[in-house]
């Protein structure tokens, strides 16, 4: 399943799954990585790992993804999972409208405890329950709009989008490194070169991406 | 001038006289119009000159501006207020110009319309009236019927009242028509007159003023003429230039100074590991100090741009850096950071890497050469590490070296946890780390666990402990401040590694005067034991607990002396001691410190390993000291108690200070007991992060699988232990990466996760125990534990 060797890479990035306790981040996570499902998996205690490497632009990136745990008594010191992260997959269940309302908590975290930069990506999971829908995709999708989050649909148990989640948002992750990497503007100063956009990582490139991946 | 018409005429009312006003009417009416189109034209050229006038000011305003700019050049500052000086005189002098062409011309000429022409026109109108009134009387008197007398009388009186009007009306009317032609000329005249008399004086003034300056104007076009030479010659050198662009290179800096300064890349160490490039440069007290801005781009001010990226080199090292995709790097390595840089050519990083290192020479060179100096150092560096400066001299005995008692120590042993002089501290150095780690007190960063296995001990503990027995006829000189130092270097190696003075075994307390000849283990009149109090020099602050009455209590205390009972450690006087400040919290993770209990232990057991073994179950530092000088051996396990060793103990003495401080002083960390459990392995079980991440510190292995095929973090998942289950998992990934990365070291994001941990752990090490037990009492709701 991995495109490439797992011993070269020209990036590393971290990525951390965060969301409620239940909405799929495992089993996201071993999808992309194992390409495996477990209907019962357990809690996450902690954090757990995995990597896998993708190809974007000819460039090696390899994905450090931080599994964290859901349920407040089994999550380690906040900081810890956020140090370092330069995306976040925050998950919520699309059954399940209570997880789609603490997204918002699960933002005040991020801004708290995260690089200002971190790329964030609103996964709504367990898209294949469609007769249990309790999330409407638009209402999601403008809210992650009006929030400056991407925003996908995914399924775990059917694989719908997975591939794309992590596709999308470490291309993201990508265009702004390399982008910041021609010349990174001081901090604070607002003068930047006329030629180069600031950040604002938009649809443009995901959009093709996504079909890439989901032939 | 004589009247142009005659009276006679004027009276016969002649066609001539008619003639006359015609004509003159006729040329006042032409002067008229002449008058008005000068005041028009005079209006129009004061109006323009006002306005020249005034964007002529608006001109010496803005040299004022410029004179501004020059405020740094004495002499170009002086001549522009001179040349404007002059420009606004001028000004004043045409404003004054303007202000009479529009009192003598325009007021004159104005009045002369005005008045006398348009009373000509008065006059005319009264005039052409009168005549009227006159002609309807002649009418009216022709038109008188002869029958009639009274008609006849009455026309004839009207007739001659209106002719007597007329003829003095009109004399009037010539008179003033006369008049006025004769004051047109004389009048206008004086008026040109006053205005060319005003011109006269603006010129004069003009004239003046340039010869009140002309000395002034002289020597300034002389000076211009120099500074247009000096310019000319300024232009050839600066052409040669060109040419040592060719000769010149990046590298051309001199080597002899430890200056250097130039662009760099730098490597961002967290988040998005960009590169950026920064102008760094070294600091007069010896700091990295690199610019924030790229260029020569200014944010308010210029001091606020640099951000110092290592305030002392003496604590750092520099070392090429050859792993990575860039050529020319180097990393800047200092106790708690490392910092990669890039620069542009193989010949500049050898600059660099030179400069750095010779600086860092000099740096310690004069550090230790000038020892008065260098509390003025240590003002400048940060507080923290000054407080544990002073902090350190506080505990007992440490205000003076431990070894030739030279005042104002700076060095210590963090194994033996003694204060030491430098050049005691060289010659620790020199035993090789076996026998002492040495550390400075003022340039090194402090882990918290060596302070505190720092303040367990102290020089005085110590030495009651090496230099118990110094006989009173030494055939050895103890050193001195300024002692030889061959007589310091016996000296110490007499103390630590001899142990010639070292204290004695401890033995019965009844028997001590019968039998000096030691052999504990024979005959015993009763039934002697010995134990090790739990101690901890560094008061508990225990607010929160309501029944802390006893901890406070020093440890030492003599409410347990019987005679059968010898608490080893006693001699050594042990008092707690007051050390806020040095360590944010006193709190730590140590369970069970009120509790008093101790195994009592038969003295025919008693050997140094079991009491380093005892000593290590109820964190007596001070005890655990003497058990190793007395000769624990490192890798001694309890044969009767599973096996465990010593670490085993401390790790269930619930103490980060024991563990740590066996492990400074060489013990495996690895050993599993009988049961195939690690250190490891009992920290996770007993849940203490503190332990579990000092143990990780040093390597700990972390996959080590016990008899019951459970390996530390299967222990840690059991217990649902998050953070040690992270700690587990987070280490063992940055292994995984380390090992891809062709042993690339440690991870800058692990390091950073690891601190937060560390942090966490040393001063909320209760609340990281107690978590998982509140946090069952909240719902399950996204973390919020922000602390």
């Amino acid at each position: 399943m991995g495109s490439s060797r797992d011993d070269e890479y020209d990036y590393l990035f971290k990525v951390v799954l965060i969301g409620d306790s239940g909405v799929g981040k495992s089993n996201l996570l071993s999808r992309f990585t194992r390409n495996e499902f477990n209907l019962e998996s357990k809690s996450t205690i902690g954090v757990e790992f995995a990597t896998r490497s993708i190809e974007v632009d000819g460039k090696t990136i390899k994905a450090q993804i931080w599994d964290t745990a859901g349920q407040e008594r089994y999550r380690a010191i906040t900081s810890a999972y956020y140090r370092g992260a330069v995306g976040a997959l925050l998950v919520y269940d699309i059954a399940k409208h209570l997880t789609y309302e603490n997204v918002e908590r699960w933002l005040r975290e991020l801004r708290d405890h995260a690089d200002q930069n971190i790329v964030i990506m609103l996964v709504g999971n367990k898209s294949d329950l469609r007769h249990l829908r309790s999330v409407p995709t638009d209402e999601a999708k403008s809210f992650a709009e009006r929030n400056g989050l991407s925003f996908i649909e995914t399924s775990a148990l059917d694989s719908t989008n997975v591939e794309a989640a992590f596709q999308n948002i470490l291309t993201e992750i990508f265009r702004i490194v390399s982008q910041k990497q021609i010349r990174d503007p001081p901090e604070g100063d607002v003068i930047r070169p006329s030629n180069v956009e600031s950040i604002e990582v938009k649809p443009t490139v995901s959009s093709d991406v996504r079909k890439q991946c989901c032939q | 001038m004589p009247p142009s018409i005659d009276l006679e005429e004027c009276l016969k009312d002649s066609p001539k006289f008619r003639y006359y006003l015609v004509r003159e009417e006729a040329e006042i009416e032409h002067l008229e119009q002449r008058l008005e189109k000068i005041i028009k034209a005079c209006t129009i050229a004061v109006d323009s000159g006002k306005e020249y006038v005034k964007n002529q000011s608006a001109f010496a305003t803005s040299l004022w501006d410029l004179q501004k700019h020059f405020v740094g050049d004495k002499n170009a500052h002086n001549a522009l207020g001179k040349i404007i000086h002059c420009f606004q005189e001028m000004n004043k002098f045409h404003t004054i110009l303007l202000d009479q062409a529009s009192r003598t011309v325009l007021k004159n000429l104005s009045v002369f319309v005005k008045e006398d022409i348009n009373n000509v026109k008065d006059y005319r109108g009264h005039f052409l009236k009168v005549s009227e009134n006159f002609d309807n009387a002649l009418i009216k008197n022709s038109q008188a019927n002869k029958g009639r007398q009274q008609e006849v009388q009455e026309a004839a009186n009207i007739l001659s009242a209106t002719k007597s009007c007329f003829q003095h009306t009109a004399l009037d009317y010539v008179n003033y028509i006369t008049l006025v032609q004769a004051r047109k000329v004389p009048s206008i005249l004086s008026t040109l007159l006053d205005y060319y008399q005003a011109c006269g004086t603006y010129y004069h003034q003009g004239s003046d003023l340039c010869n009140d300056f002309e000395d002034f104007f002289k020597s300034l076009s002389e000076d211009v003429n120099t500074m247009r030479e000096d310019y000319q010659q300024l232009e050839k050198t600066m052409q040669n230039r060109h040419q040592s662009v060719n000769s010149y290179s990046d590298t051309n800096m001199n080597n002899t100074t430890n200056k250097i300064e130039g662009y760099l890349f730098k490597k961002k160490s967290k988040g998005f590991k960009t590169w950026c490039r920064r102008w760094f440069y070294l600091s007069e007290n010896n700091q990295l100090v690199y610019s924030d801005l790229t260029g020569f781009r200014k944010r308010n001010n210029e001091e606020n741009s640099c951000s110092i990226m290592e305030e002392d080199l003496r604590i750092c090292t520099v070392r090429p850096v050859c792993e990575g995709d860039r050529r020319f790097c180097f990393e800047v390595i200092s106790p708690t950071k490392s910092h990669i840089l890039q620069a542009d050519s193989a010949d500049l990083l050898q600059a660099w890497i030179t400069t750095l290192q010779k600086s860092i020479g000099a740096a310690i060179h004069d550090s230790t050469n000038s020892r008065p100096q260098s509390s003025l150092s240590s003002s400048q560096m940060n507080t923290k590490r000054k407080i544990n400066w002073e902090h350190f001299l506080k505990i007992p005995g440490n205000s003076k070296c431990c070894d030739c008692r030279g005042s104002d120590p700076r060095w210590a042993s963090i194994n033996i946890g003694i204060t030491l002089c430098i050049e005691c501290s060289g010659v620790h150095r020199s035993l090789g780390v076996h026998y002492s780690k040495v550390r400075s007190l003022t340039l090194d960063a402090w882990e918290s666990e060596n302070i505190k296995v720092m303040m367990e001990l102290g020089n005085e503990v110590v030495n009651k402990i090496y230099e118990a027995t110094v006989p009173d006829n030494c055939d050895m000189r103890p050193p001195s401040e300024n002692c030889d130092n061959s007589v310091r270097e016996a000296w110490i190696r007499a103390k630590y590694v001899e142990k010639r003075f070292l204290c004695e075994m401890p033995k019965p307390s009844v028997l001590e005067e019968n039998e000096p000849t030691t052999s504990i283990t024979s005959s015993l009149p009763r039934n002697s034991k010995w134990g090790v109090k739990k101690f901890r020099r560094r008061i508990r602050h225990t607010s929160d607990d309501n029944d802390s009455g006893s901890i406070n209590i020093p440890s030492m205390s003599l409410d347990l002396t019987r005679e059968d009972l010898v608490i080893v450690g006693d001699h050594l006087k042990l008092e707690t001691f007051e050390m806020a400040g040095i360590i944010s919290s006193d709190q730590e993770s140590t369970e069970g410190e009120d509790d008093s209990f101790f195994e009592e232990e038969k003295f025919d057991k008693l050997t140094p390993n079991l009491l380093l073994y005892k000593a290590s179950v109820a964190h007596n530092l001070p005890v655990m000291c003497m058990a190793f000088a007395l000769g624990a051996n490192k890798l001694w396990r309890n044969e009767l108690d599973l096996n465990r060793t010593f670490l085993h103990q401390a790790v269930l003495s619930g103490s980060v200070m024991a563990c740590e401080f066996l492990l400074l002083n060489g013990v495996q960390i690895d050993i599993s007991d009988d049961n195939g459990y690690t250190a490891l392995h009992l920290a996770t079980q007993k849940g203490c992060i503190a332990q579990a991440y000092l143990l990780l510190k040093h390597k700990a292995k972390y996959d080590t699988v016990a008899k019951d095929g459970k390996k530390p973090i299967d222990i840690a998942v059991d217990q649902r232990n998050a953070d040690i289950v992270t700690l587990l998992r987070l280490t063992r990934l940055n292994d995984e990466i380390g090992m891809n990365d062709e042993g690339n070291g440690e991870d800058e994001l692990y390091k950073d996760v690891m601190k937060d941990f560390s942090n966490f752990a040393s001063s909320q090490p209760r609340m990281l125990r107690n978590r998982t037990e509140t946090l069952e009492m909240h719902s399950r709701t996204p973390s919020s534990n922000s602390e």
